[in-house]
Formats: C-alpha cells, sequence, structure tokens
C-alpha cells in the first residue's frame, strides 16, 4: 500500500514538471522521452511526404520558454513562422537539464516526424554537433552558437549569431556616458556595473562588448561585474545588483534570462538605473510596476525573432544556403538598444544622437568591437581586468 | 575598499535580508527535528508559499489575503508530507524529494495556467509587503539603519524566532513534540498520541517554511520567477543542523549564512574569481558542520561509552 502510494505521488511530481515543460502545440506526445522509436524506412518516408504536406518544425529549448527573454524570442520567431507558412510546429524545453540534450535530439532525428529543428545557445552547441554529424539527412537551424563548417562537416545545417558584443558596445558607451550625467539616478561617481547569469562564452562576449563600449567612451570609467551562478537565483541577482550600486555604480547592465529581472528591481529599490536585456524590458515590466520600467534605461534587443522568421522562410521558399554560419551584429540589424518612452525620460537628445553617431562608426566598420568567443582566455582576463581600473 | 564595504550599516542590514528566508525555513526545519521527522520539504513548501502569495494578493488586492493564500499553498504541500510519511509511513526522504520537485514543476504549471507565462509572474500585478520604519529606533546612529526599514517579514521571522522556543520549551505542546521526538515509544506509553503530534509539528513548520517563500515573492522580489527559492529550503535545513537543534544557535547559522552569502556578494564585483566567491557560502557550511558535526558526535559517542 505504502509503496504503491509512493510511487502514485512521485509519478504525480513528474506528470507535473513534464506538463509544465512540454509544448505549447503539444499534438505530438508531451515529452521527448516517451516518442517511440521508430523504424528506419518510416524516416525515409516522412521526408519525401514533407512536400505536399505541412512541414513540420521543432524547436529545442536548453532552458524554457517564458524566460521572457531569448527563449520567447525564438519561439516567437517560429511562431510567426508557422501562421505565414503554415508550418506545423513544436516546442520542447529541457529545462537546463543537460542529460536531455542529447538523447532528446537523437530522438527527434530518430523519429524522422520533422523538417527541421530550430535548436542553439552555447549549452546545446556540442550535442547539436554530435547529432548533427550522425543524421546528415536531419536539417538544422542553429543559433545563437556558431558550429565549426570549416571541416566541410555540417551540410545539414546552418547557424546564425548576434553579434551581442556590439550591442552591448552601445550599451556600454550609453552607460559611460550616462553616470556623468546629473540626475535622479545617477550618482556623479564614474562607475557602472555589469550583472551575468552562469558565465560562459555568450555572457562574455556581452561582458567584453560592455567593457570596450565603456572605456571607448571613457578610459576612465570603471566597470564592476558579477554572475550569479545561475539563471534563475532572481534574488541572488537582486543583491549582486544592489551591492554593485552601494559600491557606486549607478548604472547595471543584467544579463541574466530570468534571474536579471532581479536587477531590474534592485535598480528600482535603490533608485538607480539598470539596462536591460533581450526584449524591451521596460515594455515587459510596465504591467506589473511601471516603477520599474522607468528606471529600466534601454535594453539590448537580440532580434532573434526577426532571424529565426528569415531563416525559415527561406527554408520555406528554398532559398536557404545550408553549411554557412552567418553573424548578425549593428549592420545586418541582428542587434540593437532599444529607444522608448521611459530612454527619453532619462537619457537626453543630445546623449542619443552621440550614440547614434557611435552606431554608424561600428556599422561602418570603423570600430571593431573585440568578441570574447574568439579571443583567448589571457586576452579575455587582460579585458576583465582592465575594468576596474 | 573591501573593508570599507564590509564595515557598513548597508552590509549588516543586507545579511538580515538574506538571512530572512533562511531564519523562517530553519525554523520550521527545527520544529520537525525536534518532533523527530526528516523532513526535507521546505524547498516546495517555500515555492507553493511564494506562489500562493502572488496569486492571492493578485486576486483579493490584499497583502493579508496573499499572505493567507501562500500559508494555505505552503500548508497543503506540508499536509502531504505529513499525510504520506505518517499515515501511509512512505519513506521522508524520497516524500521530500518528490514533493520538492513537484514543487518545481507544479508551480510552473499553476503560473502557466493562470497567467499564461511559464517563467515569471509579472504580468499578474501582484502586491508586496510593506517595509517599516520603526519610530524610534531608526534614529539611533549606526543601529537604526540596521534594525529598522526591512519588510515586515523580516521582523515577524524574528518573531517567530522568540515564538519557536516559546512553543518548543515552554508549551505542553512542545514538550509532547519534543518527547515523541526523543523517544516515540515511551511518549506513546503515556499516552501521547504521537501521530497527532507530529501532525501538528509538521503542519506548524509548514506555516512558518511558506512565510518564507511568501517573503521572496512578496518582499525580497515583488512577483514569482520559476524556482526563485534556489536552494534556500536545503540550507535552512543545514543552519538547523548547524545549530545543533536549539533555536538560538540555529539563528545564528541562518546569519553565518546570509553573511556567507552578502560576503560573496559584494567580493564578486571587486575582481575575485566569481566561481570562487560562488562557493563561499557552500564551503562556509561545511566548515562549520565539520566542526559542529564533529564535536557533537562525539559527545554522543562520549555519552554512548558511558553508559556502557
Amino acid at each position: 500500500m505504502r509503496k504503491k502510494m509512493l510511487g502514485f505521488l512521485l509519478c504525480l511530481a513528474m506528470a507535473a514538471s513534464m506538463l509544465a515543460g512540454c509544448g505549447k502545440k503539444a499534438e505530438e506526445p508531451a515529452a521527448p522521452e516517451v516518442n517511440p522509436a521508430p523504424a528506419e524506412e518510416e524516416s525515409t518516408e516522412a521526408a519525401g511526404e514533407a512536400q505536399g504536406e505541412k512541414q513540420k518544425v521543432v524547436a529545442v529549448f536548453n532552458t524554457n520558454l517564458g524566460d521572457k527573454s531569448f527563449s520567447d524570442l525564438v519561439w516567437a520567431g517560429v511562431t510567426k513562422a508557422a501562421e505565414d507558412f503554415n508550418l506545423e510546429v513544436k516546442a520542447i524545453e529541457l529545462m537546463g537539464d543537460a542529460t536531455k540534450q542529447e538523447p532528446t535530439l537523437v530522438e527527434l532525428c530518430e523519429s524522422g516526424e520533422w523538417d527541421v529543428i530550430v535548436a542553439g545557445t552555447f549549452n546545446l552547441k556540442e550535442a547539436i554537433e554530435k547529432v548533427a554529424a550522425d543524421f546528415p539527412e536531419q536539417k538544422f537551424i542553429v543559433y545563437d552558437t556558431e558550429l565549426d563548417f570549416s571541416t566541410g562537416d555540417y551540410g545539414n545545417c546552418c547557424s546564425v549569431m548576434c553579434k551581442q558584443n556590439e550591442g552591448a558596445f552601445l550599451a556600454g558607451a550609453l552607460a559611460a556616458m550616462q553616470t556623468k550625467e546629473e540626475g535622479d539616478y545617477t550618482n556623479g561617481e564614474n562607475i557602472v556595473g555589469f550583472v551575468g547569469g552562469g558565465e560562459n562564452s555568450a555572457i562574455n562576449d556581452f561582458l567584453v562588448g560592455y567593457i570596450e563600449g565603456v572605456k571607448y567612451v571613457d578610459p576612465e570609467c570603471k566597470v564592476l561585474f558579477s554572475y550569479v551562478g545561475d539563471f534563475k537565483n532572481t534574488a541572488k541577482a537582486k543583491e549582486l545588483a544592489i551591492a554593485q550600486y552601494q559600491q557606486g555604480a549607478d548604472i547595471v547592465f543584467q544579463v541574466a534570462s530570468s534571474a536579471g529581472l532581479g536587477v531590474l528591481d534592485a535598480a528600482k529599490a535603490e533608485n538607480r538605473i539598470a539596462i536591460g536585456v533581450d526584449q524591451d524590458q521596460a515594455l515587459l515590466m510596465e504591467d506589473n510596476d511601471p516603477e520599474i520600467s522607468a528606471h529600466i534605461m534601454t535594453s539590448v534587443v537580440k532580434k532573434l525573432d526577426v532571424l529565426i522568421y528569415d531563416k525559415l522562410d527561406a527554408y520555406v521558399n528554398g532559398s536557404i544556403t545550408w553549411g554557412v554560419h552567418e553573424n548578425a551584429g549593428l549592420s545586418e540589424q541582428g542587434m540593437d538598444i532599444t529607444d522608448n518612452d521611459y530612454t527619453r525620460a532619462i537619457v537626453s537628445e543630445e546623449t542619443l544622437s552621440k550614440i547614434d553617431e557611435i552606431r554608424e562608426k561600428v556599422i561602418s566598420g570603423e570600430i571593431k568591437v573585440k568578441s570574447a568567443i574568439t579571443m583567448s582566455t589571457e586576452e579575455l582576463n587582460e579585458i576583465k581586468d582592465s575594468a576596474a581600473k | 575598499m573591501i573593508l570599507e564595504n564590509i564595515f557598513s550599516a548597508q552590509f549588516v542590514y543586507s545579511i538580515l535580508r538574506m538571512a530572512t528566508p533562511l531564519v523562517l525555513s530553519a525554523m520550521a526545519a527545527l520544529i520537525t527535528k525536534k518532533a523527530g521527522v526528516m523532513c526535507i520539504a521546505f524547498e516546495g513548501m517555500m515555492l507553493f508559499g511564494a506562489l500562493g502569495g502572488v496569486i492571492g494578493s493578485a486576486f483579493t488586492r490584499n497583502v493579508i489575503g496573499g499572505v493567507l493564500t501562500g500559508i494555505l499553498f505552503g500548508v497543503a504541500v506540508a499536509f502531504i508530507f505529513a499525510y504520506f510519511v505518517l499515515v501511509l509511513n512512505a519513506n521522508t526522504v524520497l516524500t521530500g524529494l518528490a514533493l520538492n520537485t513537484l514543487g518545481s514543476g507544479g508551480t510552473v504549471f499553476i503560473l502557466y495556467v493562470i497567467c499564461g507565462d511559464k517563467g515569471t509572474s509579472t504580468s499578474l500585478n501582484s502586491l508586496v509587503l510593506p517595509s517599516v520604519n520603526i519610530p524610534l529606533v531608526q534614529k539611533i546612529p549606526v543601529l537604526g539603519p540596521i534594525l529598522s526599514g526591512h519588510n515586515v517579514m523580516t521582523y515577524l521571522a524574528f518573531l517567530a524566532v522568540i515564538l519557536t522556543y516559546l512553543f518548543i520549551n515552554k508549551t505542553a505542546m512542545g514538550l509532547r513534540i519534543r518527547s515523541v521526538g526523543e523517544n516515540p515509544q515511551a511518549a506513546e506509553s503515556v499516552g501521547i498520541k504521537v501521530i497527532r503530534t507530529r501532525f501538528t509539528a509538521i503542519l506548524t513548520a509548514g506555516v512558518l517554511s511558506s512565510m518564507g517563500g511568501i517573503y521572496m515573492s512578496m518582499g525580497y522580489l515583488p512577483f514569482f520567477t520559476r524556482d526563485m527559492v534556489a536552494g534556500r529550503g536545503f540550507m535552512a535545513i543545514a543552519a538547523q543542523n548547524l545549530g545543533g537543534g536549539m533555536v538560538f544557535p540555529t539563528v545564528l547559522s541562518a546569519l553565518l549564512f546570509g553573511g556567507a552569502e552578502a560576503l560573496s556578494n559584494v567580493m564578486q564585483s571587486l575582481r575575485l574569481p566569481a566561481e570562487t566567491m560562488q562557493m563561499l557560502p557552500y564551503v562556509v557550511t561545511l566548515v562549520a558542520l565539520f566542526f559542529v558535526g564533529g564535536s557533537s558526535d562525539r559527545g554522543r559517542r562520549k555519552k554512548r561509552r558511558e553508559k556502557k
């Protein structure tokens, strides 16, 4: 009796976490684990019938939807494409569980049901590379990381990445200018801050761009930075931001997915400025607390929705090129910083026009922003060390 | 610059802010420990408490309504735990683990059903508990800025400490809980209802722990985000162990953890390796357990030897 009940409870717990995890358009069995592994003939069959029927696209997320950040953005791009091009789509969320990455991708490939798998981020890179090599027939659209196409492998993939360093560069430049302005939210000290989630090359790419942007405007301006260690400890992100504000930073840029919302709240609590990420977070927070929005100077947005939509568009039209990587920066409009009423309330017209000049310089190539992705660890540490000087 | 930051009123203030959820859940852990129940379901209770607070305050438009809903949610988890462990004799650790998993997935599920969002409750526009400035105290130099201006739940947490102390040590119920925890057979032989007593203890713990959760989403932060408790339920259990099952040492341990956390937050932005600083609270836990665990164990062994 007691074993039965315990089993029942465990099932209940698992079911609840799966229900929460499964996709919105779950016409297929909800979780990847329960997909039956079909025979091989099936996969060729499915590939053949792809022409006439609805094309099927599955998006695999390393974390989860609802992060008000790039997972939601990618999904927005996928669903928009689904409407416009009559695709059948599904989302699979791995909930940050690294042990599920490869098995899920393998099962999706083996099932042969999906015409395209959309997957990405640095955390999924290795799993994608391995599985894509094993299933050369399966098409992958990879975002936010770069596959190594130089070896001639991965003819079934294409990858697209936002140059987050360029967006962060603009944010850094703006922060360095704004920290000297007199205003309700600034303290006159020449210090700005940065709070990252877990330390990985994408987060460091943001950091490097940010530091470069700050130093471009004013080499004397200090940059404090810390990492939460994960992307969910919202309260810790808030504490880190408060610690930076108390150490004299008046503008803190957060790149920490849902944990980063804590930084936005810290800006309100300490009456300082925050910079959001991935989506226009001032508009996102508006419903909950317009006072928080008022402290968000701008957001560095990744236009992943547009990029993914374009890729799917190209796929449907047959104009997509496989086996190549593409970087989308300011000039390709893959990145930018937002400019809304909340921005205008904090930043002066004059400063914004200076930012426009800098943007033009980055686009024209006059300013080359360094990237953490291509640099060595020593070089990265050097830049980090220069931040606080 | 480091010292300047650490010896500031703001720093001590932040320790109290960070320790609040730990203190509340550590009191909960202490009560279950006293009743002789190994409960690890505090993550689940806190998460449900946090979510309940947000939902309750959003729909009743009343802070008290939010707190009560939060407690109801948390106590519901505690009730499931108690029912499985006491009535169905399920394994306590497994039940606790299952409920923590349920807390993580279940709260996101409810969140999704209610506001169509799997990440945060920002669209609900929930209310927050007020902060309190203590009239005279806030004027005292140094002590004033440390003690005054906290969230009301922080004061409740320290009130809860005193109440827990009185409850355990001065009430008949507390005596019964202790005797049930020390020796259930002996307690039963003098007519104490073991299961009923443990039930009371677990539900009381549920109230305290969900208050810790409510603080997370209605005080510390003004919204619920998925998995926002992030291990605080387990740190509370560690604090209780470190305190050797005594109320005030447990509070000190919770404050120690809060302090380690605060220290790591301040140190990080001063160009010390991020990972080292993130380890700090856990290293402190381990080191402290090494000393405390070692000494209490030795004491027990010594006693056992004497008995022989």
